[in-house]
């Protein structure tokens, strides 16, 4: 429980407490000058709402007969999905798709080709080639490029 | 689930059953009028004169409970019949697990709710420069006499109340009017708002904390 029970004075106000709740609650206010205040101010916030005057009443006759054409006009209106569909908004998505029919394709993006990335691809395609590592260790990749593409067939000379 | 007593009479209609009427439910009805939930089950049958009946006996405490959580006589009006209209068409969804009342106000909560959420938005957006205090100006009374030691008459001190109460979070809204106002107990008052008794009693005791700065001086 809370150390105030604070959430059991409009209960406690309204007399819905079980037995055991309401005698630890009292038990609790005999002690406790604040809880006390507070549940007098709680009950005379209930007296006050409860004492609020009830509304004017509509002419019941008319109510009922307003009630009844409400349920006349809900069985007769057709359901959503075989309502016509208003023109406006038939114009809309109509023209929505002809617009995008119409709709010039966006171009595709030419990437610029990152040659370093492709020169690294056909390197590590041609890993092989570092059997003939005595001509690789020579070479200048950038500048020799076209050389390391066909290493296959450029001639290993025996020592260099 | 069958009732504890053993006895009972499944209300059914067609191929959907409406729920056990026991002895307990007739017994409820002083009077010996039909129970409400009798009447449901007739009211799904389409029987026209079982539900003027059910409307006969809720069309008060309808229009009160909308009016208290709109504040506003045409959309009580509204909300409370569009009520009704639900359980027109649903009744036959109605399954007996609570009592009737429970139904039918959780149906007209919700709505009212629901109709005031939107009525909201829509003033925000017609009007979004005006706070919730001045789109609701047209239904407050006039303030207080300028001298601020005059002591506020009782009406005053009313309106200042439930002008506090429009000003609560919806539930704490529902949750007070149900239990004040239609003197539910809190069981009741969690089953209509289908949250827990706990929930309810913070919602309760939160919303007399604001209503309690409304009534001091």
């Amino acid at each position: 429980m809370d150390t105030h029970p604070e959430t059991a004075l409009v209960p406690l106000a309204k007399d819905e407490l079980a037995p055991d709740e309401r005698a630890r609650v009292d038990a609790h206010l005999a002690g406790c000058e604040a809880c006390r205040r507070a549940l007098a101010d709680v009950r005379a916030v209930l007296a006050e709402l409860a004492a609020a005057p009830a509304p004017p009443a509509p002419h019941w006759g008319r109510y009922r007969a307003e009630l009844r054409a409400r349920i006349d006009a809900r069985a007769r209106a057709p359901r959503w999905w075989r309502r016509p569909m208003p023109i406006a908004v038939s114009a809309g998505l109509a023209t929505a798709l002809l617009l995008f029919m119409l709709w010039p394709p966006a171009p595709v993006e030419q990437r610029p080709v990152d040659l370093a990335a492709l020169d690294e691809t056909a390197i590590g395609a041609r890993l092989d080639m570092l059997e003939h590592y005595d001509v690789v260790e020579r070479l200048d990749l950038l500048e020799e490029l076209d050389v390391i593409r066909e290493l296959d067939i450029v001639p290993v000379r025996d020592g260099g | 689930m069958e009732p504890t007593g053993g006895t009972g009479l499944w209300l059914a209609t067609g191929d959907s059953g409406v729920g056990w009427w026991t002895p307990e439910t007739v017994v409820s009805h002083e009077r010996g009028e039909i129970p409400d939930e009798a009447l449901c089950a007739r009211v799904a049958a389409r029987d026209e004169g079982a539900f003027d009946q059910l409307v006969e006996r809720y069309q008060a405490r309808a229009y009160r409970l909308a009016w208290s959580l709109l504040r506003d006589p045409e959309d009580a009006r509204d909300v409370s019949q569009e009520a009704f209209l639900r359980v027109y068409q649903s009744a036959g969804r109605f399954r007996g697990e609570a009592r009737f009342s429970t139904w039918f106000y959780r149906i007209l909560v919700n709505l009212a709710l629901d109709h005031r959420r939107r009525r909201r938005w829509w003033e925000r957006a017609v009007a979004p420069d005006r706070g919730e205090d001045e789109a609701a100006l047209v239904e407050r009374q006039p303030a207080p006499g300028p001298d601020p030691g005059e002591r506020a008459s009782e009406g005053q001190t009313m309106t200042r109340l439930w002008d506090a109460v429009r000003g609560l979070s919806p539930q704490q809204r529902a949750a007070v009017v149900l239990s004040v106002q239609e003197q539910l107990s809190t069981a009741e008052v969690a089953a209509v708002l289908e949250i827990s008794e706990p929930t309810v009693r913070v919602h309760l005791h939160r919303a007399v904390q604001v209503l309690r700065k409304r009534l001091k001086p």
